[in-house]
């Protein structure tokens, strides 16, 4: 739109019970505010939490979202309406980023939560939890009309041309729909090595701890996923993914073992620069179920030359 | 106490580090013509190493703090380096953004080749619609790419315009005589066909007279295909061509295969300054055009 200012938008279009379009993203970005460190995005965004939620789901490595995101953050993991402050730290050999976001919860969903949705329709919807039933995933994160909070922060020190390594620390606050207290705090780590002209080695993780306060009383919930994933060539990549995560909003607090797991192996094929064939074999162990394999499958078509993303740090 | 602590963070984020220019390129070839222009008054890297695939540069952390620290930005433009465009925004320097100042786009005023026309769809592969970004591979194009840059350096630095302005004659004065040796190494050649991996020599190729028979990939960016590679073993075959030529980063498997059923030689090319052990443009397109020469010529 001007030279500091850039706009985004990522339409989509689907049918569930009927066909619809929706606006996933569109958000201003200001690059600069003036001769300030200081930049601006605002707009409806995926909340800049962690390292796999703001990335948009055709850039990801896999074709699902990892069981803490999906279990912690929500369905389609956490995107929402508001604005994030951005700050690059002045220094010559480390990456450091600060942002903080504010953002409003007016929208279901915006946290992957149909609007129509009957939660007791639904095969997994369960638990009654301060006399309110839950869908598996859903709400996690909040109520309607609250505000969040949110501070991310990322760094990446420089190593050499061919080895790149980044942490992060991400921590959000916000009021659930029964009027808890509820806070999120994650960590994240990637490594990446290349070498030659496209080889790729990539070693990645993140942590979600979910915490509400309830009549003083806490509740925790953790998870966790790692990938590893090699590139050999322009044209294949190879993953390997474990996820662990307890659910948002089922049974006691305690119930460690009440937890989701799921071990993938994923082949991406690399038509060009942004099409790919991608199959996805999940081994898919609920907390109250048996054991599922999974076969997921993901074509991707696109033309042209665009950006490609720089994960977790905008 | 407090103050002097201040004082010393002022000077540590807001001065420049020293007098010299940080400039930052996407790729190696314009690297080392900002250095060849701006001499040690400038302080150059480029973000994409020399082994890169050029269309397929992962952006990093690293590369945006570079980008940060920036007071010029060059770039090939024509959307090859689109892929640091996120790094400008997270790079957070509006004096490097597109419009401003510092940022230099050297595509401006070359003679853009392969242009599309009419409809642009998927089925067209990985088609840049401002037409063929390689146009450093002709010598002539590098002057214009020099003379970006030289306005880019004289914007931001304009104490040392007359400086830059001697380097950039100095480069424009080699590439003149440079490419008169260039053409006589190729002229005995002018008219064969040879076979490229992709569309990466289109400017290099009509600048020497050579004939671009057809490539490996089908379309733009798109692996070749067994049908398409039995259609380049034919038209090989009709030409008698004997080159195949591809750049540094590509893989061997494919021109190897049509190599051992036409008899071809298969000419491995520097695509990027520092790659094959180039050290800079001139060595680069040197590298090149022997290369191309001694093929052709059946050595």
């Amino acid at each position: 739109m001007y030279p500091s200012i850039r706009f985004d938008a990522i339409l989509a279009f689907g049918k569930e019970e009927d066909f619809a379009g929706s606006v996933e993203e569109a958000y201003a970005t200001v690059v600069q505010l003036g001769n300030t460190p200081f930049g601006v995005k605002l707009g409806r965004m995926r909340l800049p939490f962690g390292r796999v939620n703001p990335i948009h789901p055709h850039h990801l490595l896999h074709r699902d979202l990892p069981l803490p995101v999906l279990n912690l953050l929500g369905d389609h993991g956490a995107i929402s309406n508001g604005a994030v402050l951005n700050y690059l730290l002045p220094s010559q050999r480390l990456y450091a980023q600060l942002q903080f976001g504010l953002f409003t919860l007016n929208d279901h969903a915006a946290l992957g939560v149909p609007h129509a949705h009957n939660h007791s329709e639904h095969e997994n919807g369960e638990e009654a939890e301060n006399g309110e039933e839950h869908n598996r995933h859903a709400e996690t994160l909040g109520a309607d009309g609250q505000l969040l909070r949110m501070a991310r922060l990322a760094l990446a020190p420089v190593i050499d041309r061919d080895n790149e390594v980044e942490f992060g620390l991400s921590g959000l606050t916000t009021r659930a729909r029964n009027g808890d207290n509820l806070r999120l705090l994650g960590a994240d780590f990637q490594y990446r090595r290349f070498y030659g002209a496209a080889q790729r080695l990539l070693l990645t993780g993140e942590w979600f701890q979910h915490r509400r306060e309830s009549g003083g009383n806490g509740v925790n919930r953790q998870g966790y996923y790692l990938l590893a994933s090699y590139k050999p060539d322009r044209y294949w990549e190879y993953g390997l993914r474990y996820d662990w995560s307890q659910r948002a909003y089922l049974d006691a607090a305690s119930d460690v073992s009440g937890a989701d797991r799921a071990l993938s192996a994923i082949l991406t094929y690399r038509l060009n620069e942004q099409s790919y064939i991608r199959l996805q074999w999940r081994n898919l162990k609920p907390a109250e179920d048996s054991v599922r394999n999974e076969l997921l499958f993901q074509l991707v078509f696109g033309f042209g030359p665009h950006s490609h993303p720089l994960e977790g740090t905008q | 106490m407090m103050k002097r602590l201040w004082m010393l963070w002022l000077a540590l984020v807001a001065l420049p580090s020293a007098a010299q220019v940080r400039v930052v390129t996407t790729y190696t070839d314009l690297a080392d013509i900002v250095k060849q222009i701006g001499g040690n008054r400038v302080q150059v890297s480029a973000l994409a190493r020399p082994q890169d695939d050029f269309h397929l540069v992962t952006p990093r952390p690293s590369m945006a703090l570079e980008l940060s620290r920036a007071k010029l930005f060059v770039r090939v433009g024509m959307d090859l380096d689109l892929w640091a465009d996120d790094l400008l925004t997270a790079a957070r320097n509006a004096a490097i953004l597109r419009g401003a100042s510092g940022y230099v786009d050297c595509s401006l005023g070359v003679k853009k080749l392969e242009v599309p026309t009419g409809r642009v769809d998927p089925s067209m592969g990985d088609v840049h619609i401002y037409g063929n970004p390689h146009y450093l591979f002709d010598p002539a194009n590098a002057k214009i790419a020099a003379r970006n840059i030289l306005e880019g350096l004289k914007r931001v630095d304009p104490a040392n315009t007359q400086e830059y302005q001697r380097g950039y004659d100095a480069f424009v004065a080699r590439i003149d005589e440079q490419l008169k040796r260039w053409q006589q190494a190729l002229s005995p050649h002018t008219g064969m066909p040879v076979v490229e991996y992709h569309k990466t020599l289109t400017y290099f190729l009509q600048r020497f007279g050579l004939q671009q028979l057809a490539t490996l990939e089908p379309k733009p960016g798109i692996p070749p295909t067994p049908s398409h590679l039995r259609e380049v073993v034919a038209r090989m075959k009709n030409a008698g061509c004997k080159v195949i030529l591809i750049e540094h980063f590509r893989p061997r498997r494919f021109p190897d295969a049509i190599a051992r059923e036409t008899g071809a030689k298969v000419v491995v090319l520097p695509a990027a300054v520092g790659a094959e052990g180039t050290t800079d443009y001139f060595s680069m397109i040197d590298a090149i055009v022997n290369r191309i020469a001694a093929a052709l010529a059946g050595r």
